[in-house]
């Protein structure tokens, strides 16, 4: 039976991670998974930034995010961690507060939508553990990765807070780490594995964000890691990016391949790198190439 | 370090409602200073000036303007550990949060945060997506992204309240 969703891709993801969007819908659809566009959608209401400034703004623009899946019928599927939280938060919140959803859709009733609390917020990850299923996954691997060591970075706001995203344990999560021992990797453990990587201050804090990711940084090398693994569009990033700059800025050269979890998985799917925009990754992964067998 | 004392004009204490009232600030005062929050929290660990539990105190007590026009306020990255953490359930992050909002409509926005804010009011998103981007897309083979229906979008902002937040413009 297909898995129908409407597919929220957010801000990041469709202009600077093409490589997280290009592997997710490989990999999900071929769980069966359906993506239908969710179409005039724009900001989730940006979890950071814009709740910054005004809260009911954002209580606003995710509702009207939230309607047109309504209007679809269908629950949302979202791969950005961001949206995740935001849109869970607020479909959440406006299913519960009364006085809340009155003020939105009284903002929402000029552009005739009305916020009806009828479907649910996913993350791709609630999708794979409970939609899909561990079980599933593994009966779709077909080449096993040996002798590999992740450092997986499942980020914040995949787990907490834990009252709005109920995934798994919000400061000792394993779930995502299971997800990549699937693979036959080892998922490592280093310190401060659970720690921010501090791209929640870009562009508000960027000197702190840098020494955030830092910090996590040389904790993954120290562990021996031959590449980390993120399922969320703004680590990815910072994971990457801060790389690349601290190279350029302090010579410090730490070439650890980042990789979204739906390449990861793909490849022991047996699906081609080009087919899930490996290319894209811009600390080349070869070393994680070479342990596929 | 002998503290400089505060004059009594920098002290109000009715600010504590003002943060009460606040979407997130609801808690506040439950706190019972333990520093849990400050123990837990990795910018801390950077920023000697950056301690939520003393955030907390000072709203409190109503060091309205210090805190407003600090850029302590702005340091969290919202990782989300305090509120995990906190026996009081004070949710010190989302004290910070309203704070924010409390200090972006007396015009304490950093930079930042504000290019983020008129790009989602111009655009609809917090990035653009310009035919840079879709043809990236369609070399991948993704198709080209809808455009925000941004009239519809700019209503609901207004009517919001992001305006107030926002430099005067057109």
């Amino acid at each position: 039976m297909a898995l129908d969703y409407a597919l929220f891709l957010g801000c990041v993801i469709p202009t600077r991670e093409f490589g997280l969007e290009v592997s997710a819908k490989k990999v999900l659809e071929a769980f069966d998974v359906k993506f239908h566009e969710m179409i005039g959608a724009g900001c989730c209401g940006t979890a950071g930034p814009i709740a910054a400034v005004d809260f009911l703004t954002m209580a606003a623009i995710a509702a009207r995010n939230i309607c047109i899946a309504e209007e679809m019928g269908m629950d949302i599927i979202t791969f950005c961690t961001g949206c995740a939280g935001t849109l869970g938060k607020y479909n959440k919140l406006l299913k519960e507060d009364e006085h809340l959803r009155e003020q939105v859709n009284e903002i929402l009733k000029d552009i005739n939508k009305e916020f009806k609390g009828k479907i649910e917020v996913k993350h791709s990850l609630d999708v794979l553990v409970n939609d899909i299923g561990l079980d599933k996954i593994k009966n779709s691997i077909k080449k096993k990765f040996n002798g590999l060591n992740v450092a997986a970075h499942i980020g914040c706001h995949a787990v907490r807070p834990s009252d709005i995203r109920k995934f798994d344990s919000p400061e000792r999560p394993i779930l995502f780490d299971q997800l990549i021992e699937l693979t036959g990797a080892k998922s490592i453990n280093f310190l401060g594995k659970n720690l921010c990587c501090g791209a929640g201050l870009i562009g508000v804090a960027d000197d702190y964000s840098l020494a955030l990711v830092r910090e996590k940084l040389i904790k993954v090398k120290a562990a021996g890691a031959d590449c980390m693994c993120t399922i969320c569009a703004a680590c990815h990033l910072q994971y990457e990016m801060s790389q690349l700059s601290l190279k350029t800025k302090f010579k410090e050269d730490y070439n650890i391949p980042v990789l979204h979890y739906y390449q990861l998985l793909g490849l022991s799917m047996g699906v081609k790198p080009e087919e899930i925009a490996l290319q894209t990754v811009k600390i080349k992964a070869d070393n994680v190439l070479a342990k596929l067998k | 370090m002998v503290a400089e004392k505060p004059s009594p004009k920098r002290i109000d204490p009715a600010f504590k409602n003002l943060v009460l009232k606040e979407e997130g600030g609801d808690h506040l005062l439950r706190c019972y200073a333990c520093g849990t929050c400050s123990g837990g929290c990795p910018v801390a660990e950077l920023e000697a000036t950056f301690r939520p539990h003393e955030i907390i105190r000072m709203s409190i007590f109503g060091f309205k303007d210090e805190l407003l026009s600090s850029n302590v306020i702005w340091l969290c990255s919202f990782c989300y550990n305090c509120y995990e953490r906190c026996p009081r359930d004070v949710k010190p992050a989302m004290v910070i949060r309203a704070l924010r909002n409390i200090a972006a409509r007396q015009g304490y926005v950093p930079n930042g945060i504000k290019m983020i804010a008129e790009s989602v009011y111009k655009i609809g998103r917090v990035t653009e997506i310009t035919d840079f981007e879709n043809e990236a897309r369609a070399d991948l083979g993704l198709p080209a992204v809808e455009p925000v229906d941004i009239e519809k979008m700019k209503k609901v902002l207004k009517k919001a309240g992001l305006e107030k937040v926002l430099p005067k413009e057109e």
